[in-house]
């Protein structure tokens, strides 16, 4: 009978330590708890996060740029998205476009030239949309299933907003075909 | 688990206290949890300072106050050539009297309008960045060619855009922060 | 340590205390036995040993891939350059250094700090141990960011004094990262390793005579409307107007 009982506080214990376990196990891990607070939205609807919208416009893909009398060539393909940025209650600066890929890799947008309208370079008032385009390479083997990530963040993305919109790219290997070069807005006043 | 105590309890009853305290004791731990963060945050939170009636206040040891909030359209692009300001946007002017005891050493401050609908904006609008502003920043302006201050008592000026159509209600000042609280003083044009 | 705890605080003092009793309760004599069962253990198979020299860093040939965690890189070939402009020197006399690589980023996205990537070893008179630039040949154009899986020739600038002695051969240590916690996170990130993950011994090709084989990088283009970022006031600056560039 002792012997018994003994046994029981024995397997409760264990049963309690692995129940602990459990449920630390099923709790989120840290990079899970700071991830961004992922807003999702439409191609071609404001996109609102806790700071500012975006709308992706248009979306296009090229074998080249033409960025002053420069050509910009890639081993990949450009994807240049037009964008639409608005400050929400105060003054902001966009400081990260990105665009994700179907198997989760992320391609920021290329510092061979100036991106002033993503890379901080724009302060946007309340009321003041501005609009312009990106470009971002990624390997035309990627470009046929991508979603835009934008953040008014630069590198710490963490329990922040970031805008996601799937963006819907077509005729990549068209355009690689028939390489002409193309040119890319630069930010103004939206319209 | 034991039988019956002396008093004929069970197990239940004799750790009902226990039981109940339970609630209670988790609900400190996680609030004890989230406590530092839940304080920083609200430490963190701007704190507006009181103003006077008459739309003046003492803050950072200045005494300030509003003597105009309206647009403007006298901006100069250079010494001769008028600024236009883009279409749908209009600037306006916030002009602050300040009363110093030592103006060579009168802290500097932003200066943030806040319109009708509550939205806020900055002195550093692109749509202004060719027009010839003088800085904002709550010091005497003398490098610009302005009188030095008589008596302690000199004017900042600033200037914001706005889209056409916004009425400007009020603007803030702060002066940096204070034991991590960012302290702000609201004026408004007494009615 | 555990002593300098007691004195701080109590509650180190107590559970000093308590591991004492306990141990003594169990047997007095425990903590000498241990010591006698390790060093008996350990004699058995030649005593305790010196332990091997800290640096493990694996050697690589030119041309070999060295995984460095988010990177994986290829040394090609290492050249001493004079003026490479628009690079810029801090003395006309001193000399430009730079390892031409085939980089691949195999982390799951873009990477910008790419100055981490790679020192120098055995160079006397290097003006900073971190690469400068960083040049992409493809369009000859100094750049920090490289993305995932789209592998690019990059060359890394240093700058070397004038003073200092012609390198014959330099070491290229490419450095690694590991994705991990750390003792005040369990959020995974990613961290330098201590050790680089390889070191490659390249014989140095001076091209200060030809001027050809340098990719003598460009100035970044931008699209002709874009306007600058301009210097704006910040509060307790002094005062003065701000007019366009």
């Amino acid at each position: 009978m002792k012997l018994l009982r003994r046994l029981g506080s024995f397997l409760l214990i264990a049963a309690v330590l692995a129940a602990g376990q459990a449920v630390g196990d099923a709790t989120p891990d840290r990079n899970h708890q700071l991830r961004p607070f992922a807003v999702a939205g439409d191609f071609g609807t404001d996109v609102v996060g806790r700071d500012f919208a975006v709308r992706a416009a248009a979306v296009r893909c090229a074998a080249q740029l033409k960025i002053g009398d420069e050509i910009l060539e890639t081993q990949g393909v450009w994807i240049v998205v037009k964008l639409r940025l608005s400050a929400r209650t105060e003054p902001v600066r966009i400081r990260y476009a990105a665009v994700r890929d179907a198997s989760g890799r992320i391609y920021e947008t290329t510092d061979r030239f100036e991106q002033y309208l993503v890379s901080g370079g724009r302060n946007i008032q309340p009321g003041l949309p501005i609009e312009g385009e990106v470009a971002i390479e990624v390997p035309a083997a990627s470009a046929g299933d991508l979603t835009l990530l934008v953040a008014s963040t630069y590198v710490d993305h963490r329990v922040d907003s970031m805008a996601e919109i799937p963006l819907p790219v077509s005729d990549v290997s068209g355009v690689l075909a028939n390489p002409a070069p193309t040119e890319v807005l630069a930010p103004r006043a939206a319209s | 688990m034991r039988g019956p105590d002396s008093l004929g309890r069970g197990w239940w009853r004799r750790n009902v206290w226990g039981l109940v305290a339970v609630v209670p004791a988790l609900a400190l731990m996680v609030y004890a949890g989230v406590y530092s963060d839940l304080e920083y945050w609200q430490r963190g939170r701007p704190v507006q300072a009181p103003s006077a009636a008459d739309g003046s206040a003492e803050f950072a040891g200045l005494r300030l106050r509003l003597v105009e909030l309206a647009p403007t359209t006298e901006l100069k692009r250079s010494a001769t050539a008028a600024f236009v300001p883009p279409e749908g946007v209009t600037v306006w002017r916030a002009v602050i009297e300040i009363e110093s005891p030592d103006p060579e050493k009168s802290p500097g401050c932003t200066i943030v309008l806040e319109d009708r609908a509550g939205n806020r904006h900055d002195t550093e609008a692109q749509e202004l960045t060719k027009a010839r502003v003088p800085l904002a920043n709550c010091r005497p302006d003398t490098d610009s060619g302005g009188p030095a201050p008589v008596s302690g008592r000199y004017r900042t000026v600033a200037h914001f855009a706005l889209a056409t159509g916004v009425d400007a209600v009020a603007v803030r000042l702060s002066f940096g922060s204070f034991d991590l609280a960012v302290r702000y003083v609201r004026l408004s044009l007494p009615r | 340590m555990l002593a300098a705890v007691s004195v701080t605080t109590g509650r180190g003092q107590l559970s000093r205390r308590l591991f004492r009793g306990l141990l003594d309760g169990v047997a007095p004599q425990l903590r000498w036995v241990l010591i006698a069962l390790v060093l008996a253990g350990t004699a058995l198979f030649g005593g305790l040993e010196t332990a091997p020299p800290k640096d493990k860093t694996p050697q690589f040939a030119v041309g070999v891939p060295v995984d460095g965690g988010p990177w994986r890189v290829e040394v090609i070939d290492v050249r001493l350059a004079g003026d490479l402009p628009p690079l810029h020197r801090q003395d006309e006399k001193n000399r430009w250094l730079y390892v031409t690589a085939n980089v691949t980023i195999t982390a799951h996205e873009s990477w910008t700090l790419t100055s981490k990537m790679m020192r120098l070893s055995g160079v006397e008179g290097l003006i900073a141990k971190e690469p400068s630039d960083m040049v992409l040949y493809r369009d000859k154009r100094v750049i920090r960011r490289l993305h995932p899986n789209m592998p690019e020739k990059v060359a890394f600038f240093w700058e070397q004094s004038g003073d200092a002695p012609v390198p014959t051969t330099v070491t290229v240590l490419v450095l690694g990262m590991t994705y991990r916690g750390d003792s005040f996170s369990t959020e995974l990130q990613w961290r330098a390793n201590e050790d680089p993950s390889g070191r490659v011994t390249v014989p140095v090709i001076d091209v200060r005579a030809s001027r050809g084989a340098t990719p003598s990088p460009g100035t970044s283009p931008s699209p002709d409307t874009s306007p600058r970022v301009s210097a704006s006031g910040r509060p307790g600056a002094t005062p003065s107007v701000r007019t366009s560039p």
